[in-house]
């Protein structure tokens, strides 16, 4: 298993997303524990020479001009977690969970927050060794921080609340014995520094970037299957004219497409027939384009979020200073790129959804059987072919459509107004995730719709990388030749979807897509 | 014991059967049942054209059915209807789901046989409750496939839960002892079309919604309680100006719950008015019950309407294709409703920062005894916020999107499923949210505990005080959400909100 060095300055959203499925494992950097080491040094030293620090010698939020005695830290620290822990609602999987141990580490590895090495490591432990504590998704307004959530992530740290170790829910201090680990007394800034930051929509950011960045050339494979199925020109995807409007994601799209149809006889077949198709296939370029871009815009957004200081006060180990009057624990900048990834998502939805459409009409997919489904001799009428898979689709469309109200406009004061905007990124994060899951099941139905429409079309004429993708559908789903339940049929094709296997086959033929 | 006639079922009636009462079909019913069952049959024999007797379904239904293959059609519809994504739907709604179609088909205008009933009957009666994944029906025609879900284990088909172990549909029959069904012509069609997924959810997502506005009113009172609030506001002289049912009764409520009270203050006597979110609770509270009132209305004709098509109108000797399996009634009902219950979230809200505020409350922060070292519930206002968000996201309506299915024949469908998901989605934070305004106002009285509540206050405070004890010093507050959240959930509070009114 390979290792993923935190140094808190050059976390990438694949290493995020390695250590979230659990094929890589975390280690601080030697510097980074240095730095650590010395953030907490520094720290420790201006408080005893009486300089004021919030969250250390004050009281949290409103409560900032009440004075703190030093003797008290320690449970100042400890309340702070208990009382934050307000969570509600379902517990997140895993993966998310992993993904925001991972963010809060990195950022606690920048030696800015003042944490203690010891507290640090703990939380590095229970990541490697899969103590995973139980967080629940409703609850954070993403700022000051995803506090709740994060509060629940340190609840097993301290010896309370709830932790997944092997499949097994238990409690905090038992999941961590039986991973060999102790809990910790919290002292000096520790707890705050753990909770102070934007790691749970981060951690969703990173997981729904690296799924729709995938999503989105599955996207291409499944239109250029519709495409050829449709009987459509390949010259929507002729180079020079995407050169004329230089979007890069609209130009790996339809280099994408362009190869994919590479050598199609039926779109052969069709330059005999049309000089133009419908535009859910004519703008697959432009539309799915425009997700790779504002993929494009929300990595880079993400990246620079998850080598940021989340937190405050912060200490300047340079200048042998600290500043309380920060707010970089403000969620905006996920919020908006969230928000903006969710209507990226739907219009994949929306345009794979017509194309869908498409297929099963026999007034509008050039002679295909109505539902594509060929009934046996004596049997017209009688099979309704894929007839109700484009009305799931439909669903997911109208569902993820009503989910694009935007979250991170939706401000409401806390914390006695001192907390009086805040970024509402984990609704964003929350109604995202929901979103790509429904984008998942559209293109997986597009899949299989297009699967067997190239076969009731001909396979023999079919470009050699379609061919390779309807090779690997059949693989796992057999010729629809009779009405069956329809579900498992999707089921099969969102695993297609997800294990890539389909993107997988196309790219064993014609080399990586773009 | 409930008796389905498919005219007179009460969504009261429907939530004692999701608790286990059982249900069955009446004499009169089966009578009727049987009536428009030998139309069918005739139709079959004259080989007369019906959709989906002897047509295809959807767009297909220009395509004749031989007489040999009328059977194999429903089974051909079921299976390729059941075309569901996502989560099992939870057990109570499925449970009501198999009622709602069982009493549709019991108004005798479909044609089916007395069996098909009998059987949904039985497999409710004995707890057998197929798996039915949540999304997929647009809510035109009918929620075809979480019905197809359901026909499926009818069929001995499918997937479902009995005694808690999730089975092969005819697994889970043959252990509880029902045999499965052979489907006639007309049958299969007659278990899809219709609008029970969404009827089922709001029937619920209703009965529920109803008894939250019960317990926000009492945690309202305990909120005017706690902050020393005023009860001239309602005053019956200024609901009788402005006579909305609905504000009247939360008004009167709000005068119950703090009749004897020695908190409430008069006007002018600490100040002239409170804020809105403690002034205008009959005006918000109001328009959520009238709104739901509404709800309620439609839906008692929803539940017992026939919502299939074709229709067999044995007295008339016709058989009539239509669209009664449309559910925009119940749909814009259930956006509306929704709208309405998170209006009622967003207000507890605002109360809720009032009481942790000491600039607004003159109690101490985050109502913690010794604040600064202790944060006491600062944060409930947090997650109370999160929800009123998450809340404005889901209130966006469903009935407005339409996209079209099944070759533009079904070219404009209601998304009444997505409207009842929302909305139950909705009331959950609600839920949670009122219940959060309850410990919060406790706590304040517990602060400032000079002059004796009223008289549905104590009891309300009492109830609360019987799960949550007082915050003394910090502690995991989402332990205290979640009792609260049962508390408001179980509609225990609700019993003690009403027994004062």
């Amino acid at each position: 298993m390979r290792t993923v060095e935190l140094t808190g300055h050059d976390l990438r959203i694949e290493d995020v997303v390695a250590v979230a499925r659990g094929e890589a494992r975390v280690r601080i950097a030697p510097e980074a524990r240095q730095r650590v080491r010395e953030g907490f040094a520094l720290l420790m030293e201006l408080v005893e020479r009486g300089v004021a620090v919030y969250g250390i010698t004050t009281g949290f939020g409103a409560l900032d001009r009440r004075r703190v005695r030093p003797e008290d830290t320690s449970v100042l620290q400890h309340n702070l977690i208990v009382s934050h822990a307000a969570g509600t609602g379902p517990s997140h999987a895993t993966e998310i969970v992993r993904a925001m141990m991972c963010l809060r580490a990195n950022v606690l590895a920048q030696g800015v927050t003042g944490v203690r090495e010891e507290v640090l490591d703990l939380l590095v432990e229970m990541l490697n060794r899969g103590v995973h504590p139980v967080v629940p998704e409703q609850g954070s307004v993403g700022a000051s921080g995803d506090l709740a959530p994060l509060a629940h992530m340190v609840l097993p740290m301290i010896g309370l609340g709830r932790a997944e170790w092997q499949g097994e829910i238990l409690d905090g201090t038992e999941a961590l014995f039986r991973a060999g680990l102790r809990p910790c007394t919290l002292a000096g800034r520790d707890g705050i520094a753990l909770i102070n930051g934007t790691e749970q929509a981060s951690a969703v950011a990173c997981l729904v970037i690296a799924e729709a960045v995938e999503l989105a050339r599955t996207a291409d494979v499944a239109a250029a299957m519709s495409a050829e199925a449709l009987l459509s020109l390949a010259s929507f995807a002729d180079p020079a004219v995407h050169a004329r409007k230089p979007h890069p994601g609209q130009a790996a799209s339809a280099c994408n497409l362009h190869r994919i149809l590479s050598g199609s006889g039926w779109a052969a077949e069709a330059e005999r027939r049309k000089l133009r198709d419908p535009l859910s296939i004519r703008c697959t370029p432009q539309v799915h384009g425009a997700l790779r871009d504002a993929l494009g815009w929300a990595h880079r957004v993400v990246e620079i979020e998850i080598n940021s200081a989340n937190d405050n006060p912060l200490v300047f180990l340079d200048e042998g200073r600290v500043n309380s009057n920060s707010g970089n624990f403000h969620g905006q900048h996920v919020g908006m790129v969230l928000d903006l990834l969710s209507a990226a998502l739907t219009s994949l939805a929306v345009i794979s959804e017509r194309r869908v459409a498409r297929l099963v009409d026999e007034r509008l997919n050039e002679g295909l059987p109505a539902f594509l489904v060929l009934p046996p001799t004596g049997e017209e009428g009688m099979h309704n072919g894929l007839m109700l898979a484009q009305y799931t689709a439909a669903y997911l469309v109208a569902e993820s459509r009503a989910l694009c109200t935007p979250g991170a406009v939706q401000s409401i004061p806390t914390c006695a107004n001192s907390e009086d905007h805040v970024s509402m990124a984990t609704v964003s994060a929350r109604k995202t995730w929901q979103i790509l899951h429904d984008a998942t099941g559209v293109l997986a139905i597009e899949l299989l719709a297009a699967a067997q429409a190239l076969e009731l079309r001909g396979i023999g004429r079919c470009a050699a990388a379609t061919r390779a993708a309807w090779a690997a559908v059949r693989a796992r789903i057999p010729t629809l030749d009779r009405d069956r339940v329809v579900a498992e049929d999707i089921q099969g094709a969102t695993s297609l979807v997800r294990s890539r296997a389909v993107l997988r086959a196309v790219e064993d033929r014609i080399g990586r897509l773009a | 014991m409930v008796l389905l006639d498919g005219r007179t079922l009460q969504p009261e009636d429907v939530e004692r059967v999701v608790r286990g009462e059982l249900a069955e079909l009446s004499q009169e019913a089966r009578q009727r049942m049987e009536a428009s069952r030998v139309w069918v049959e005739r139709i079959v024999q004259e080989r007369r054209a019906v959709y989906a007797v002897s047509t295809g379904v959807g767009n297909l239904c220009t395509v004749a059915i031989p007489a040999e293959d009328v059977r194999a059609l429903q089974r051909n519809i079921v299976r390729s209807h059941a075309a569901g994504v996502g989560p099992p739907l939870q057990e109570e709604a499925v449970r009501a789901m198999l009622l709602l179609r069982a009493n549709a088909l019991a108004s005798g205008y479909s044609g089916v046989r007395p069996v098909v009933v009998d059987t949904l009957l039985q497999m409710l009666n004995c707890g057998v409750h197929p798996v039915v994944p949540e999304q997929g029906s647009l809510g035109a025609s009918g929620d075809l496939a979480p019905l197809a879900h359901l026909a499926l284990v009818v069929m001995g088909e499918g997937e479902a839960f009995f005694q808690a172990e999730r089975l092969p549909g005819g697994e889970a029959l043959r252990r509880a002892g029902i045999p499965p069904i052979v489907l006639e012509p007309k049958e299969g069609i007659a278990l899809i079309n219709g609008t029970q997924f969404m009827s089922a959810l709001g029937t619920l997502f209703l009965l529920e919604a109803e008894r939250l506005v019960t317990i926000a009113d009492a945690a309202g009172a305990l909120t005017i309680e706690a902050l020393r609030g005023m009860d001239t506001p309602f005053d019956p002289q200024l609901q009788h100006v402005r006579p909305h049912p609905g504000q009247a009764q939360t008004a009167e409520h709000l005068r119950t719950l703090l009749s004897g009270s020695q908190r409430v203050v008069r006007e002018g006597y600490a100040r002239v008015q409170d804020a809105y979110s403690l002034r205008c609770i009959p005006q918000v509270h109001g328009a959520a019950r009238d709104m739901l009132r509404f709800l309620r209305g439609v839906l008692q004709i929803e539940i017992n309407s026939a919502t299939d098509n074709p229709l067999v109108f044995p007295a008339e000797g016709v058989v009539l294709s239509g669209g009664n399996f449309h559910g925009q009634p119940v749909a814009v009902a259930l956006d509306a409703a929704a709208m309405a219950v998170a209006s009622v979230g967003a207000m507890s809200e605002r109360r809720i920062e009032r009481l942790l505020n000491p600039h607004l409350s003159g109690l101490p922060p985050f109502l913690a005894k010794q604040s600064g070292l202790h944060s006491g519930y600062m944060l409930a206002q947090y997650t109370a916020a999160a929800l009123v968000s998450e809340n404005k996201v889901l209130a966006h309506p469903a009935s407005v999107d339409s996209i079209p299915t099944s070759a533009n024949q079904e070219d404009f469908v209601s998304m009444g499923a997505h409207a009842a998901r929302k909305a139950v989605q909705i009331l959950r934070n609600v839920q949670q949210i009122v219940g959060i305004e309850l410990v919060l106002a406790a706590q304040a009285v517990d602060l400032d505990p000079q002059g004796s509540l009223g008289q549905g206050t104590r009891a309300v405070y009492d109830a609360v005080r019987a799960s949550i004890p007082p915050l003394e010093e910090d502690r995991v507050l989402s332990c205290d959400l979640r009792q609260a959240f049962e508390l408001v959930r179980s509609g225990a509070l609700c019993r003690v909100a009403e027994g004062v009114s």
